[in-house]
């Protein structure tokens, strides 16, 4: 048996008999095995680094560690690269940045670094045709962040960007520290045709959460976690008070009932659907068990315990609810966890904590969906100077900088005394300084996620404990690390139609019977493709 | 009967007054919601129409740092500059088009009618700008816009509605092209010159997207590039986004209400110094005098 | 007929007049509409222009096959050009003959100020108020609920979705579209409308005979520019109020393009689109035009 058959294999048969939790343990982190998606190709050695003791401790599964305050020592500095200086096109899904002249952050980490970073970048939703425009155009810089995949992902990468793969690969990765320390998931989804194009920007394992306003439902008299479909609804309608203008939730959770019902993936947009077993692909949305969830979901939006507005609404609004107890929960990426904190100050007894997805009878395996493993990754523009790409490469390192160093320190909050003051040992950004972080350097590298919520124990509890229980479940995605040409151009269309199937059975304008003819169409004309495509590369 | 009778004056001030209302009510939520204290907002969910608690703390997050201040000056900049250079372009084009029958004056208008109905997409606009060397500076954010058709055949609808002896007495008297335009022509057209220069003026000062595209150094960015780094960023809580940055950052709603007031005002200003150019009566007084 | 010589010499200051505007069309939109050849290819930002490859009609398969979904949005697209061109367009003209028939002076400058006021919001904002106030869960809402009264539903009613989009572009458009047309009307010469008066003529006949004369040739010109742009609704507008409804209601030619061209990078289809778009747009303009004429007005070329 090829060492390509064993992992991913297993894995799917894992996934698909509930032994998931067990063989997940195996994704993340651990030394990579050559696997089928990948090839021949050698992922970068997984080797983890340590700038502090974490109070609550990393699992190998993907749990981030966790900080109750900073650590007071921090680590050597490390040398400073000397050399030109790099230019560079990011997103931001932060405010701007005070430039350069007027920036003593930057200015801080330009002299630290012993390179001048020059970064150009826009809004996150502009930066697609950023990107295609500046591509278009041929004038690169000579670090973009690839966000996404687009068409013909492995031809624009070979025409456009340098192939890393020697400089990366297996033990190579070794001379940047920091790099080997990012978790090899995410070095996965930066291999097209089996060489490696660019540095991961990783993201925590655990993905979507359920969030759940803790609060409310104590003073509610109900379980943080209800234990089957039927508790789900009860508490559901329990939380519900459409006179006092009350609902349980701000958006359909039809993921999570998905999930209750064995199924992963996330809709819309259909990321992480595709399961695998013995080498074959299946579509989640052609199984049973989506049928029954597409029952569910139309039951629950029934009940009425989905606020009337949720519809169309924007995710700010229905943070807001949440954050105005109009509702108790709010759906949302794990990366925001921390932010409800700052905007839930005046929000009295507010304590928000992640709820799992039962299962449906209250019996055999959860399933979770795993997030993205990154949001983007950094990518060097041609070049064929070695010296130039190992320069790249030891300031990318340098951006990798783990939590506790004091290159973290310059990196997330600046110059003490000026952008930053202490409160303990916590740095606390000064209101001039808050702005001047701004500067998206943390999407063109970074390391991987921590838990670190200053002054708020409970709350980096609250987050650890939701990773202990949630990241065991996550069903790995077959497809992480396979490209399908398909899925990246034809199938986005049709997608689009699939989705909006989707909301109008969910609305109840159409009845659950659409969905089979809406998903066989899908099957028709690009599924069964995309599939053919997967299997190839997997078995391959 | 040739006073204006009581119902028709009465139902006139009906439509004005709920009009005004409806416009109003919101205008009040957006400056309340601004100005309102981080619980009120939480409280509220949205929108509030009273507060008690009255605070600038979105105004001060959104001004701090000098980047919105300077995009102010950025944008009234390209504004003043654009609206004059556009209004030159648009009133020389417009004009010469505007009498029948002269030379090719038919082919262009069509060609200039034409560019209404077809748009350049994105990346070809892009190409042009490089091409022409204009990236990261200015003039890439006027130049593409210099002149829009629609208000160039607005212009010249008005110019003709100039009772044609006029002109062609002065043409008559010996005066040149030049003479007419800037002596008779425009003098009789100030209120469709200050709606058209309001209409260039805005559309510079809310462009956005060219910026984005044509602009490397974000210190350049005019101010709805920057204000939409405040509201398209962080809307959504997404599974890419880290945290610690905003966590201080007074409520999403009130910032961008105050985003609003800030990005809204400067222009509101503007109307009132163009209304005088729509009393009744004063093209004809002009033709008098 | 002039000779071409005599033409030049007295046309040529025109002619120069029109070179910067000329150019800068030239320039900015015919030179870059060349890249619409992409409508033809399989285009590749990182390939160019050059070097994709062409696909002759396969971008333009479904307006070519009928596909349903196409088909869709342009119906939707065309009912609501049809429902905006029969209650959107002439309620600017209304505004501005009410605004232009008020006595006092300083009260019109205020209506006015505050009625165009709304134009300055974004789409983002103007949705977000409207469904505060009007929502399933808006304030009226809210309110009918806790006095026990029956709730209406405007928001998430499919029927009703053309009708909510329509009403929401009157608040924001209509005060702003009118000063166009008081600029028209500041050309009215007072002393013809005095003379009206003394002739005894009633409100409706010095409308009819003195105002609208001088309105109708910008009337016409601005409807036909509409209608040359009768596939292009309101883009941002309904994309941020399509999860309401779905797409069934809610899809028109440019969210169609945003959601099968632009958001899977397929920039041939969205070149396609606007291709036929700008064709049948010519179609409609010149068609527009020559009823115009037929009818005796200018349109927006003379004959």
């Amino acid at each position: 048996m090829a060492p390509t058959f064993s992992r991913r294999h297993v894995l799917a048969l894992g996934a698909a008999t509930g032994l998931a939790p067990l063989l997940g343990a195996c994704g993340d982190g651990s030394p990579s095995s050559p696997n089928s998606s990948t090839g021949s190709v050698k992922l970068p050695t997984y080797k983890p680094v340590t700038a502090a003791t974490p109070g609550l401790a990393a699992e190998p599964a993907g749990v981030s560690p966790g900080y109750f305050t900073y650590p007071t020592a921090s680590s050597a500095a490390s040398q400073p690269v000397q050399g030109e200086a790099i230019t560079a096109l990011t997103y931001t899904y932060d405010p701007i940045a005070p430039a350069l002249g007027s920036n003593p952050y930057w200015q801080n980490l330009n002299s630290k670094l012993g390179t001048e970073l020059k970064i150009t970048y826009v809004p996150s939703t502009d930066y697609k045709s950023k990107v295609a425009t500046t591509i278009a155009g041929g004038d690169l810089p000579d670090i973009v962040a690839i966000q996404g995949v687009v068409q013909q992902m492995p031809a624009m990468l070979k025409a456009a960007f340098t192939d890393l793969t020697e400089y990366l690969s297996g033990d190579a990765v070794l001379a940047y520290p920091n790099l080997a320390a990012l978790p090899t998931d995410a070095w996965r989804s930066t291999v097209y045709d089996q060489r490696i194009w660019g540095i991961p920007v990783p993201r925590a394992r655990i993905g979507t959460v359920l969030y759940t306003r803790a609060d409310l439902l104590a003073k509610a008299g109900l379980s943080l976690q209800p234990n089957s479909w039927a508790e789900f609804k009860e508490m559901a309608v329990a939380l519900t008070d459409e006179r006092a203008g009350r609902w349980a939730f701000g958006q359909i959770p039809f993921n999570t009932v998905l999930e209750m019902n064995g199924i992963t993936g996330n809709w819309p947009g259909g990321a992480g659907v595709w399961r695998a077993e013995g080498g074959v692909f299946t579509h989640s949305g052609t199984t049973p068990q989506f049928m029954q969830a597409l029952e569910d979901t139309v039951e629950l939006v029934k009940s009425g315990v989905i606020h009337p507005d949720h519809a169309g609404a924007p995710n700010t609004k229905r943070n807001a609810w949440m954050l105005a107890g109009t509702t108790a929960f709010t759906i949302g990426g794990y990366a925001g966890w921390g932010k409800f904190y700052g905007q839930a100050k005046d929000v009295p007894g507010f304590r928000l904590t992640g709820m799992l997805s039962p299962t449906r009878d209250g019996t055999g395996t959860q399933v979770r969906t795993p997030g993205p493993t990154l949001s983007s990754f950094t990518a060097v523009a041609k070049t064929d100077n070695a010296d130039r790409i190992k320069q790249i490469l030891k300031v990318l390192d340098w951006l990798c900088s783990p939590f506790g160093s004091s290159e973290y320190l310059a990196l997330r909050y600046g110059v003490e005394g000026q952008t930053f003051t202490r409160n303990g040992s916590d740095p606390t950004l000064t209101d001039s300084g808050r702005s001047q972080v701004f500067l998206p350097v943390r999407y063109l590298a970074e390391a991987s996620p921590v838990i670190y919520e200053p002054g708020n124990r409970q709350a980096v509890q609250d987050q650890h404990d939701h990773q202990v229980v949630g990241v065991p479940l996550a069903v790995a995605d077959p497809t992480l690390g396979l490209y399908s040409e398909t899925a990246a151009s034809k199938a986005a269309s049709e997608q689009q139609e699939l989705d909006s199937v989707l909301l109008e059975i969910q609305l109840g304008n159409k009845p659950v019977s659409a969905w089979q003819p809406a998903i066989k169409k899908f099957m028709d004309r690009v599924g069964n493709k995309v599939k053919a495509e997967y299997e190839e590369q997997a078995g391959g | 009967m040739g006073e204006p009778s009581k119902l028709g004056f009465g139902a006139r001030g009906l439509v004005l007054g709920l009009g005004c209302l409806a416009v109003l009510v919101p205008f009040w939520a957006v400056l309340m919601t601004s100005i309102a204290s981080p619980e009120e907002i939480n409280r509220a969910g949205g929108f509030v129409l009273w507060t008690n608690e009255p605070t600038l703390d979105s105004y001060r997050a959104v001004l701090s740092g000098g980047i919105v201040t300077r995009a102010l000056l950025v944008s009234a900049g390209i504004t003043v500059v654009g609206t004059a250079l556009s209004l030159v372009t648009t009133i020389a084009l417009a004009y010469a088009l505007s009498r029948p029958g002269s030379l090719l004056q038919k082919p262009i208008l069509l060609m200039t009618v034409f560019t209404l109905l077809f748009n350049p997409g994105i990346i070809p606009m892009y190409l042009t700008v490089k091409q022409l060397g204009l990236l990261d500076s200015y003039l890439a954010l006027i130049l593409p816009v210099l002149v829009n058709a629609f208000n160039v055949i607005v212009m010249r609808a008005f110019f003709q509605e100039i009772p044609r002896e006029l002109r062609e007495s002065a043409y008559m008297d010996g005066a040149g092209e030049m003479r007419i335009l800037l002596r008779i022509v425009l003098p009789l057209s100030k209120a469709v010159v200050s709606v058209i220069g309001l209409f260039y003026a805005v559309a510079y000062w809310n462009a956005f997207f060219s910026a984005m595209l044509y602009l490397q150094s974000s210190e350049k960015w005019p101010l709805q590039l920057v204000l939409r780094t405040y509201v398209v960023n962080n809307t959504p809580i997404g599974s890419d986004q880290l945290s610690s940055n905003l966590e201080n950052l007074p409520p999403q709603i009130s910032v961008q209400m105050a985003i609003l007031v800030i990005s809204v005002l400067p222009i509101l200003f503007i109307y009132p110094f163009i209304q005088k150019h729509f009393a009744k009566g004063l093209m004809v007084g002009a033709v008098k005098g | 007929m002039r000779s071409l010589r005599d033409r030049w010499r007295r046309d040529r200051v025109l002619l120069l007049l029109a070179l910067p505007g000329v150019t800068a069309l030239l320039l900015f939109h015919y030179l870059p509409l060349g890249g619409n050849i992409i409508a033809f290819q399989d285009f590749q930002p990182f390939l160019g222009i050059w070097h994709s490859p062409y696909v002759g009609l396969d971008n333009f398969e479904p307006v070519l096959t009928g596909d349903p979904v196409f088909l869709n949005a342009l119906v939707n697209t065309l009912i609501i050009t049809l429902i905006q061109v029969v209650f959107v367009f002439p309620l600017p003209i209304c505004l501005a003959l009410i605004l232009n028939a008020t006595i006092s002076e300083r009260l019109k400058r205020l209506t006015q100020s505050i009625l165009y006021m709304p134009h300055f919001l974004s789409w983002v904002i103007v949705v977000a108020l409207f469904q505060q106030m009007f929502g399933n869960g808006g304030m009226l809402n809210a309110w009918l609920r806790s006095a026990d009264l029956s709730t209406f539903h405007i928001v998430g009613v499919p029927e009703l979705f053309k009708l909510m989009i329509t009403s929401q572009v009157i608040w924001k458009d209509t005060g702003w579209s009118t000063i166009i047309f008081l600029a028209a009307l500041s050309r009215v010469d007072p002393a013809q409308m005095e003379a009206a008066v003394v002739d005894g003529a009633s409100a409706a006949r010095r409308l009819w005979h003195v105002t609208l004369p001088y309105i109708r040739p910008v009337i016409v010109l601005l409807l036909i520019l509409r209608l040359g742009d009768s596939l292009s609704v309101g883009f941002e507008q309904i994309i941020l109020q399509q999860a309401q409804v779905g797409a069934g209601a809610s899809e028109v030619l440019d969210t169609y393009v945003y959601n099968h061209g632009i958001v899977g990078g397929d920039w041939g289809t969205a070149a396609a689109v606007g291709l036929i778009k700008g064709i049948v747009g010519v179609a409609l303009v010149l068609g527009a035009n020559r009823l115009a004429h037929a009818l005796g007005e200018q349109g927006v070329y003379a004959k």
